[in-house]
């Protein structure tokens, strides 16, 4: 982790002005995990949203683990009034010892007990009324830390894992109760719309918005939150699984990968009986979202949108240069590089003379970093394939001529689209809404054709297969680039879709005003 | 310590009056021995001495090495404390043992200390013979590196070896200080004693030497050591005053005197004391006998149950058993040390003929009796709480020792000669039914104590 803090050298490491109006900002852009620290898809999309309206000022609460020192990896924009943040996992610690803990924890505990299982918003709302007469008193010190807490905790224990390990709840009780309290307590910036981009701890805090102030609440969800935790839950080898399950069908008790993802659903089912819009990229994640409780009047897609003029612009090289594929990206497990490693390794069997890059930064997740390199010198593949960290795309895009996306899991890629728009197909796993970008959505008329290829999950093969059809076949690539291209321009179009997002708050606001008059 | 809790626990178990016989002196040896024979050693001199030197010359002697034990345990006691938790935590962590370089830093601290304390006061106060300052110096370095010396723990094996350098020690001890006394007086009886103290805490060095033949690295880790266990050093410092707060009270009594010019004691307070210290010698034999082996067990089980992943139910059975193992304990404990206090106080009178001091003290001895008495609970108790890691605890359960010790015994003294005594017993009481009190309701709540009150990752 950068140990630079805001106050670093770096150019653009710009304390945000305070607003005019003496602190109420127009927008509260509310993100977990990703922007301003986090670079990626999420990050550049709410970075050009703020961007797209200077009009607008934007105050950002960013949701971190703790308070360790974090360097920007985006200039603010001059609209960005304030930045806050909450540390989920190092809340303030409080008065060791406020009176009325048992009356506190009287009323803290259904509601929380309801939380982990299947709860929603009206337990978000008793839990708020709860702790309303000790606020600014209580933090970690009596919400985590007390007899009370430990009583609840056990409380807690025996009715949903009596049978785990007693020490893995403990520490999963600590992250999501303490990620909670630390939402529920941390000071709400005022501003006139509270807008967050994804459910999960950012969604509660667009909840407690909402209730505690009646303003209008923004929901748009790129990934689905509750889905790529559930992924990461399945796949996490620290959570100890010591629940017998024995030979009968019927399970009785739940283990504690049923806690946290319950948990999860519990947190976006909040988020979604308290916003006003609840937005999404695509047609499939609206799916998910009705499935967990959100209300169909509200919802709503505006797909992502890019710079089609920019990217359409950049000159496409050719000539005596080597055919060249790149997967652009963070180089994390859910992007699966382990799977485009394989593909390389099997597309330069069959074309000796590929050029395959890895086109993302490598510092969020070191260990998988190196896994992958290792794995890349393990088969071979020496000098075919390069990791060139993060880059400036319009360096790259030109010299590329496909791209691949081996993701477990995406919402709608950035990277498809500015492939797309400069021309470059797409062999992208069938998650999120690659099938959408590449193949066109049903509605689309005229139907314009591939831009690209889908392929299953961690299909080392078919990637490559789709891979070198691209290199190998000219008139199939000259095919997809121009469909792709077509469909870029008629549906992503940025402008276009910062328009959208302008008309929403507007109209959002005139209602509240109106709704104030 | 470990390993001698191991053969203890092998003797206890077999079901023999003279296995019981044997394990009960071997722990009477460990826990007990070194002090034990220092206190013989201190009276073979004296008895034998007085034919050689006069009784002022014999007291002064006697002051000296009061003094330094006294001022080299309050002293050491910070350095002793923490560096002792860095050996067990070292040992835990399975980390290639620090020991010479711990011995190295422990003894430098200690002998620097000591020269900033011993030195100025021989040295500055008092009209001693300048050959019998620089004897009383060095005795307090001798005193001071046997505790640096004895702190590392030693195997069962070298129990033997450490009863065995402390017998020849003090023998060496005795014999030096009459050898010497009768052509120099008062500078031979000092040195000669401290050639045999000096004897015990070379050979304690070399013993550590000998057990930790890898490098002297990091002796700086130590000095790292002392911001996070700074309650410890403190304790280090409470415990010793705790111990020898009421004593320094009566030595400025009306009936104390001053020795060497300087030295003020009250001899018959303290030989009524040190006598009375030796009634808690049962009671802390069975309490390294069977809270240490049976107790160890359960404590062991209850802190893997926890890292071995175990649920909740299995957490609380390995406390339950915790509980057991204490009440049952404490039960046959309380009532050893019952039965001891109540029969020597009864039998006091026979007992002072018999150690050769004076009836007036017999009043001073069944009031230190019946202190000693809690005292042995206490320590016992705070022993307990070290185990639990409650540093906190044990450092204001010190405190509150050392200062109602002092401020008990310093408010009754006015009342006179009958009431002395009371203050410590009165302290002694106090101390252990509040440590009686924290520990209960320590145990009671361990599993929360383990996972948050006192859980280094979660403060």
């Amino acid at each position: 982790m950068n140990r630079l803090t805001m106050r670093s050298r770096l150019p653009f490491a710009r304390r945000p002005a305070p607003t005019a109006d003496g602190g109420m900002a127009d927008v509260c852009l509310i993100i977990e995990g990703a922007y301003p620290y986090v670079p990626g898809g999420v990050s550049s999309w709410v970075h050009d949203l703020i961007k797209a309206h200077p009009d607008l000022s934007f105050h950002l609460v960013a949701l971190v683990a703790d308070r360790s020192g974090r360097a920007l990896k985006y200039e603010l924009p001059p609209n960005v009034r304030g930045l806050s943040h909450v540390h989920l996992q190092d809340m303030d610690r409080g008065s060791r010892r406020p009176r009325g803990m048992r009356r506190l924890f009287d009323g803290l505990r259904e509601p929380l007990l309801n939380l982990q299982r299947g709860g929603g918003l009206a337990d978000v709302a008793r839990i708020l009324e709860a702790l309303k007469p000790w606020t600014g008193a209580v933090g970690r010190s009596a919400l985590l830390d007390s007899p009370e807490a430990w009583k609840l905790l056990v409380e807690a224990y025996d009715r949903d894992t009596p049978e785990g390990s007693m020490l893995d709840f403990f520490w999963s009780w600590r992250a999501l109760v303490g990620g909670l309290f630390a939402v529920l307590t941390a000071p709400l910036p005022r501003a006139a719309i509270y807008h967050t981009i994804s459910t999960g701890y950012a969604g509660l805090l667009a909840a407690r918005a909402k209730l505690e102030t009646g303003r209008p609440t923004i929901l748009t969800e790129h990934g689905i939150y509750t889905n790529e935790r559930r992924i990461e839950i399945m796949m996490a080898d620290w959570l100890f699984d010591g629940v017998e399950r024995g030979v009968g069908l019927q399970r009785h008790n739940r283990d504690l990968r049923d806690l946290w993802i319950d948990t999860f659903v519990s947190h976006a089912r909040a988020c979604y009986e308290a916003c006003d819009r609840i937005i999404t990229l695509y047609g499939g994640n609206q799916d998910l979202q009705r499935r967990l409780g959100a209300p169909e009047e509200r919802m709503r897609i505006i797909p992502n949108g890019i710079d089609y003029a920019r990217f359409s612009a950049l000159p496409r090289t050719g000539g005596e240069r080597r055919p060249a594929v790149a997967l652009i990206g963070r180089v994390v497990p859910i992007k699966d590089v382990k799977t485009y490693v394989q593909a390389c390794a099997l597309l330069c069997r069959r074309l000796p003379q590929v050029e395959c890059f890895v086109l993302g930064p490598e510092d969020e997740d070191p260990a998988y970093a190196a896994e992958c390199r290792k794995l890349a010198a393990g088969l071979g593949l020496g000098d075919n394939l390069r990791f060139a960290g993060r880059v400036k795309l319009d360096d790259w895009l030109p010299r590329l001529d496909a791209i691949a996306l081996t993701s477990i899991s995406e919402a709608q890629p950035l990277t498809i689209l500015e492939a797309g728009a400069a021309g470059i197909p797409t062999v992208a796993t069938d998650v999120g809404s690659c099938r959408e970008l590449l193949l066109g959505r049903p509605d689309e008329r005229p139907r314009l054709g591939p831009g690209g290829a889908v392929t299953p999950l961690a299909s080392p093969e078919d990637t490559a297969s789709e891979l070198a059809r691209l290199i190998a076949d000219r008139d199939w690539r000259t095919r997809c680039s121009r469909a792709i291209q077509q469909r870029v321009a008629l549906y992503y179009n940025k402008g276009v879709i910062d328009g959208i997002y302008g008309d929403l708050y507007r109209e959002l606001r005139g209602r509240r005003m109106l709704e104030a008059a | 310590m470990a390993g001698a809790s191991m053969s203890l626990r092998e003797l206890a178990r077999r079901d023999d009056a003279s296995s019981m016989l044997l394990s009960f002196a071997q722990a009477a040896l460990v826990t007990s021995g070194p002090w034990l024979m220092t206190v013989a050693a201190v009276a073979a001199v004296s008895r034998i001495g007085t034919g050689y030197v006069s009784p002022e010359t014999m007291a002064v002697f006697r002051s000296i090495l009061i003094y330094n034990f006294s001022m080299s345990l309050v002293l050491s006691g910070p350095v002793l404390l923490v560096a002792t938790r860095f050996l067990a935590d070292s040992r835990y962590s399975g980390t290639a043992g620090p020991g010479r370089g711990i011995l190295v830093c422990a003894m430098a601290l200690v002998m620097g200390l000591g020269a900033l304390a011993a030195v100025p006061f021989y040295g500055l106060a008092g009209d001693m013979e300048p050959p019998v300052r620089v004897a009383a110096v060095a005795n307090y370095f001798a005193v001071a590196g046997i505790w640096v010396g004895a702190l590392f723990q030693i195997e069962r094996r070298e129990i033997r070896a450490m009863i065995g350098i402390f017998a020849v020690g003090l023998a060496a001890a005795v014999a030096g200080s009459l050898a010497l006394s009768a052509p120099f007086g008062m500078a031979g009886l000092v040195w000669g004693f401290t050639a045999g103290l000096a004897i015990i805490k070379f050979a304690l060095v070399a013993e550590v030497l000998r057990r930790h033949p890898e490098r002297a690295d990091g002796p700086a880790e130590l000095l790292g050591r002392f911001r996070p266990y700074w309650n410890l050093a403190a304790a280090g410092v409470a415990a010793p005053v705790a111990v020898w707060g009421d004593k320094w009270v009566m030595w400025l009594s009306p009936e104390g005197s001053a020795f060497g010019g300087f030295m003020r004691q009250y001899p018959l307070y303290d030989s009524a004391m040190f006598l009375a210290f030796l009634t808690m010698v049962p009671t802390i034999t069975l309490f390294s006998l069977f809270v240490k082996s049976d107790f160890l067990d359960r404590y062991r089980a209850f802190y893997r149950s926890i890292e071995r992943h175990d649920t909740r139910s299995q957490i609380d059975r390995n406390h339950r058993l915790i509980l057991r193992s204490l009440l049952e304990s404490g039960r046959r404990l309380m009532v050893l040390q019952a039965v001891v206090s109540a029969g020597v106080a009864v039998l006091a009178p026979g007992i002072i003929e018999l150690a050769g001091l004076h009836y007036a003290q017999i009043g001073m001895f069944r009031l230190g009796t019946l202190g000693a008495g809690f005292h042995v609970g206490f320590l016992c108790i705070t022993v307990l709480l070290l185990y639990f890691d409650l540093r906190m605890q044990y450092l204001w359960l010190q405190i509150l020792f050392a200062v109602s010790s002092i401020g008990l015994t310093a408010a009754i003294l006015p009342y006179g000669f009958a009431t002395y005594g009371l203050g410590y017993f009165l302290a002694s009481a106090l101390c252990f039914l509040v440590a009686l009190g924290v520990l209960c309701r320590a145990v009671a709540r361990l599993p929360y104590l383990t996972f948050v009150a006192n859980n280094p990752s979660v403060r």
